[in-house]
């Protein structure tokens, strides 16, 4: 018989050939009076002296700034699959709010899922799923 | 049966010795005596008067009874009367930082003493302009006599005056400084520093030109310090008009009257953290950041990228009453 390909359809990998962060835009929220927004808006804050750095270390992604009055501060992120993840940091310092904006920046719009299995891969499993019928037979 | 003679109760003495006997009835016209060794209360004082005796630490207590304690009278410095000046060998008692000693009355706490400056409500802008002008033509003129710089700051009086605004100030290409007094009389009242006559008005036109080129930060304000010692005296001179401080550094690195003048009429710190953001802050250079004034609404966002629209435009739908107007 004549050896014939099979057609299979190429498995996108991001990271494989080209890089596309997941994360597209970032959005942060502060209030102007209220005293959890202080890691936001107050003197040696994150809005003023640590956005800029994060802003040019990510150029793809778009950032914006503004008030949302008589709210705590957020951080939203939107993702490329339309989903959007919001990180409360009220009562954050400079240092946590950047942790924040590097977990939105690092994760995928993906809903969190618990992981049961150590390993996950796409590729078939190199000896075959168990069957009781092949392999050595035991004896009693 | 009745006895004819009533019993008589015999004397206590008669009586058989017992525990109930010894003890010596009391009779009805003997009065109760008592013995104490307390000192007795005056009731005629109120618990509130002991109380603040007792607060007080002692008898005479200040203010009258029930009512709040005088208050504290404000004291002035004394000067020393005219016979005591006159008096040979006076010499005004002086403490160890050469100051004149002040008498205090006790209870008192307050002080009044006439400061170097004495501005009480913070200057306007125009107030600032036209008292940085009048310090300006009075040193310039003083060090143009051959006089002492210091001696506006010192001597000068702090009233209103009709002289200085009148006097027009010239700053050339090459630094010049030109005074323009427009009349001899007009610099000799700014060497006497004289305030003028009461109710004298200053034409309006003649100030309103230096006055808003000050505001424009052109003409006038470019003037240069001609030295260290110009530039402290018009300070000096500016502070008391103004009661406003420049800090050293600051002062020290003024170079004209324009640097001075930011220092005066600095504008105050944002509020906002938006004003902060654009103001201070390099984050509107970056291409892929974006800063918003006021509150993102759902809608906004919307209309951003174009899928909202008023329904009249996207139907083309013209109400009734439209077409009747037209």
């Amino acid at each position: 018989m004549p050896v014939s390909a099979l057609r299979a359809v190429s498995k996108s990998q991001n990271g494989v050939g080209a890089f596309i962060l997941q994360c597209k835009r970032m959005e942060f929220n502060f209030c102007d009076w209220a005293g959890s927004s202080k890691g936001m808006r107050h003197d040696r804050s994150f809005l003023k002296h640590s956005l800029s750095q994060f802003a040019r270390q990510n150029p793809q992604i778009e950032i914006i700034v503004a008030p949302r009055p008589n709210k705590i501060p957020i951080i939203r992120g939107t993702y490329i699959n339309g989903r959007e993840k919001v990180i409360p940091v009220d009562g954050l310092e400079i240092q946590q709010i950047l942790q924040k904006a590097q977990l939105l920046r690092n994760s995928s719009g993906t809903k969190l899922k618990r992981i049961t299995r150590p390993v996950i891969s796409l590729n078939e499993s190199v000896r075959g799923i168990f069957s009781p019928f092949h392999g050595k037979k035991h004896v009693i | 049966m009745r006895r004819a003679i009533p019993r008589i109760a015999l004397p206590v003495t008669a009586r058989p010795c017992c525990r109930t006997v010894c003890r010596p009835t009391p009779t009805t016209t003997t009065t109760p005596r008592h013995f104490s060794t307390a000192v007795p209360k005056k009731a005629d004082i109120p618990i509130q008067e002991v109380l603040r005796r007792k607060i007080w630490g002692s008898e005479e207590a200040p203010g009258a009874p029930g009512m709040p304690p005088p208050a504290p009278q404000i004291p002035m410095v004394e000067e020393p009367t005219k016979e005591e000046a006159e008096r040979e060998g006076y010499i005004e008692e002086s403490d160890g930082r050469a100051l004149p000693v002040v008498g205090l009355a006790p209870g008192l706490t307050e002080w009044d003493v006439q400061t170097f400056a004495n501005v009480t409500r913070p200057p306007s802008t125009e107030a600032i302009h036209a008292a940085m002008h009048r310090a300006v033509v009075e040193v310039y003129t003083h060090a143009l006599n051959g006089k002492p710089v210091d001696t506006p700051a010192v001597e000068g009086s702090v009233a209103e005056e009709g002289f200085t605004p009148r006097v027009r100030i010239e700053v050339r290409q090459n630094g010049e400084a030109v005074f323009h007094y427009g009349d001899t009389s007009v610099e000799g009242e700014v060497l006497k520093l004289s305030t003028g006559v009461e109710g004298e008005v200053v034409e309006e036109g003649a100030m309103g030109e230096w006055l808003q080129e000050g505001l424009d930060g052109k003409g006038w304000v470019e003037l240069g310090f001609r030295g260290d010692d110009i530039k402290f005296a018009v300070y000096k001179r500016v502070y008391r008009l103004t009661g406003i401080r420049v800090a050293d550094p600051d002062l020290n690195r003024t170079k004209t009257v324009a640097d001075l003048l930011t220092h005066l009429v600095a504008k105050p710190r944002p509020t906002k953290l938006f004003d902060i953001l654009i103001t201070e802050t390099d984050l509107p250079t970056l291409p892929n950041v974006k800063i918003v004034g006021q509150r993102v609404r759902p809608w906004d966002r919307e209309r951003v990228i174009g899928r909202e629209q008023p329904f009249e435009k996207v139907v083309g739908h013209t109400y009734p009453f439209e077409e009747a107007r037209r």
